[in-house]
């Protein structure tokens, strides 16, 4: 008689729970499922002008493979993702250990360091787009006044040098953040270790290459990875400093997607690149969670 | 407990799904619109949207009489003119299209055949049809009928800082090669002078510039028959190169300037020539400063003694909300010389309306250096055209035109792909 009390507790219990996880169920079935194959359905499908849907099978893929900006988009992904990430997380190795040692004003630095990260984008593009103006800008008057150049320099509207212009950009203003997560895992590194390596008469490079670095990688791995994926969706730096242009010199992938979806209402194809973005952005949710399984510790 | 706590998420969820629910009701309010019109009844209000606080003072005058004349209250929105193309897109996608909106006429085919405007023509006094220009009333025409209403307008052509000129010991060119043949003597970069400013970066900007080359070198964006592009030809790619050569001697911010910077750069005296409207002296004389060192002159010709002004015209649109009729008698008391012309007159455009030039002395004058070089060039304005996809095409050929000026192609080259590409999307 008192199993089958148990047993509808045990049912109620799990339906209860169930009623718990529900509303998170159903944000996420709302906000990202439904969005996602709506997407997905899109992108097989070409909207004309007058609201007819034509059912095109994989065209949209087609016509964005064999676009000819489309190998130049990819190389900006690829240079702005990657390239990105070395020099976020490079520049912030660099501050993290350099705020690592105890020194004078070391609290002041820590906050001036800190506000390129709490800028806001918008304020931080206008002041940058000031610096690089060609006829006025302090960064074109600088290299004028070193000799390097004695012409004006339109960096932003020049097709070779627009993206490396604006990922300076981006680098300011992340790698700090980058600093502050690496300064937080050195911080969690046992001095003991340190000590016990001095004794053995290991200098500061061999300190740094045979602790620090292989103590700190798992989490610069995981970091990299994080900020990888905010790279490929950053849109904002983008748009602000030079929409992509000129010429498409400045684009990456999210550009694309905006430019066809709002500018040219090419929905379907619009959505065939967001597909595409999909596929390679599961790559890199793929190798994050891979990345948190792997641990280095001397303990 | 635990049930209570369910019991609460679940009425959480169910008020957010509520609260989602109520966009499909407030919807509905356009039928209700388009019920109270086929009847007696007014709405209470209807939207007109402007772009760039153009003639936002003005407008809201205008708005206030209509009020108190119908009882209907004129809601005036200002929207930025680099997004009002995605905006007014993505809101008619939705069926939430304001009443009426300043617009480019650019959009006036695409949005005929997408079902999202009324024809304006339909809606509005014969009174106001025939006081527009021939010229303005066919840029907004498709099929024969005026779809949209010409509003502002603008006949853009080159203006020279006459000091420079005289400096330089060089007269005032008529050619477009005659200009290319002066333009290193106006050059001088280390002293900041230099011979034009124009735009190869920017994708609506920079065909403001070059159109009017590409016309006089006898090119166009499309063939007759809007089948297929015309300038991947000898007549187009000479036209490309001319801007390629010219940019050699020009203010070296193109890549990355709008009109404006053109405007700038003219205004402040760094560049002897650029190719815009009346604007750039309004502002000076807005500042109180000297503006007598400019010199109007006609558009330049190409080889074949062609020559074409940029004529820019901005329209009113009547969107298809079921408001048509109250909104076109708002559109019809703001088309008058008291309200738009005085914007038209203060901006220093060109006015479409016969009335305007009886009711506005300033739009009479001879002697206004602000309007009468501009109306006289009308006859020979020539406007961009109304295509479907127009934004796309334009981009198109811009971001070729960018590449040729940067040397990343040929100008055989970059006008090739692209009349590829515009043939393409011209087919679609």
């Amino acid at each position: 008689m008192k199993k089958p009390k148990r047993i509808d507790r045990n049912k109620r219990e799990k339906w209860l729970n169930m009623l718990y996880i529900l509303p998170m169920l159903a944000v996420y079935v709302v906000f990202i499922l439904y969005p996602m194959t709506s997407v997905m359905k899109l992108s097989l499908f070409d909207k004309k002008i007058n609201g007819d849907m034509i059912f095109v099978g994989l065209q949209n893929f087609v016509d964005f493979f064999t676009n000819v900006d489309t190998p130049r988009v990819f190389l900006n992904t690829a240079i702005w993702v990657f390239l990105g990430v070395f020099l976020k997380l490079g520049l912030g190795l660099i501050m993290a250990l350099a705020l690592y040692k105890k020194f004078y004003g070391k609290k002041l630095i820590t906050g001036i360091m800190l506000i390129p990260y709490a800028m806001p984008a918008a304020v931080a593009c206008m002041i940058w787009r000031l610096l690089y103006n060609p006829m006025f800008g302090h960064i074109g008057q600088f290299l004028r006044d070193l000799g390097i150049t004695t012409q004006a320099v339109g960096f932003l509207g020049n097709t070779k040098t627009s993206l490396i212009a604006v990922m300076i950009v981006n680098v300011w203003a992340v790698a700090p953040f980058c600093a502050l997560n690496i300064l937080s895992t050195l911080y969690s590194i046992p001095k003991y270790i340190y000590e016990a390596a001095s004794i053995d008469g290991a200098n500061a490079w061999q300190r740094f290459r045979c602790i620090t670095m292989p103590l700190i990688s798992s989490s610069m791995r995981t970091l990299g990875i994080l900020i990888g994926i905010w790279a490929f969706n950053s849109f904002d730096v983008i748009y602000m400093m030079t929409q992509g242009g000129p010429a498409n010199s400045s684009a990456i992938l999210v550009n694309l997607i905006y430019d066809n979806a709002f500018r040219f209402n090419n929905r379907g194809y619009s959505a065939a690149i967001s597909v595409v973005s999909f596929v390679l952005l599961s790559v890199f949710a793929i190798l994050y969670v891979r990345a948190k399984e792997d641990e280095v510790s001397y303990e | 407990m635990k049930k209570a706590l369910a019991l609460i998420l679940a009425l959480m969820m169910v008020f957010a799904f509520t609260a989602c629910t109520q966009e499909s009701a407030t919807t509905t309010s356009g039928d209700e619109a388009q019920a109270a019109e086929s009847g007696t009844e007014l709405p209470e209000s209807i939207t007109y949207v402007t772009l760039g606080s153009t003639g936002l003072d003005t407008l809201k005058q205008a708005a206030e009489e209509f009020e108190s004349e119908t009882g209907v209250e004129v809601i005036i929105e200002d929207w930025a003119y680099s997004d009002a193309y995605q905006k007014i897109l993505t809101l008619a996608e939705g069926g939430n299209m304001p009443d009426a909106m300043y617009g480019f006429a650019s959009w006036t085919r695409e949005f005929k055949e997408a079902g999202y405007i009324s024809c304006a023509e339909d809606y509005i006094g014969q009174d106001l049809f025939n006081d527009f220009s021939e010229a303005a009333r066919s840029v907004c025409s498709v099929d024969g009928k005026m779809w949209t209403m010409p509003s502002y307008m603008s006949v853009r052509t080159i203006l020279f800082n006459q000091n420079m000129l005289d400096a330089a010991g060089v007269s005032v060119p008529t050619t477009w090669d005659e200009l290319l043949e002066i333009a290193p003597k106006l050059y001088d970069p280390e002293n900041g002078q230099y011979a034009y400013s124009l735009v190869a970066g920017h994708a609506k900007n920079t065909l403001d510039c070059f159109l009017p080359i590409l016309w006089a070198y006898g090119a166009d964006v499309t063939n007759e028959d809007g089948t297929a592009n015309g300038f991947a030809n000898e007549e187009g790619i000479a036209a490309l190169q001319m801007y390629v050569d010219l940019a050699q001697y020009a203010v070296p911010d193109y890549g990355e300037a709008t009109i404006n910077e053109t405007q700038s750069n003219f205004t402040n005296q760094v560049a002897a020539a650029y190719f815009h409207n009346a604007q750039g002296m309004r502002a000076l004389a807005d500042a109180g400063e000297d503006y007598s060192w400019v010199t109007i002159a006609e558009p330049l010709a190409g080889p074949d003694g062609e020559k074409y002004a940029l004529g820019v015209m901005d329209i009113d649109i009547l969107f298809a909300t079921g408001n048509e009729e109250i909104t076109a008698k708002f559109l019809e008391l703001w088309h008058t010389a008291q309200y738009q012309g005085s914007v038209i007159e203060d901006a220093g455009w060109v006015p479409n309306q016969q009335s305007y030039f009886d009711e506005r002395p300033a739009f009479s004058d001879e002697t206004n250096v602000m309007v009468a070089p501009f109306c006289a060039l009308e006859p020979i304005a020539k406007f961009k055209p109304s295509l479907i996809g127009w934004e796309e095409i334009q981009k198109v050929m811009a971001d070729y035109v960018t590449k040729a000026v940067m040397g990343e192609m040929s100008a055989t080259d970059a006008f090739t792909a692209a009349g590829e590409q515009v043939d393409k999307l011209l087919a679609d």
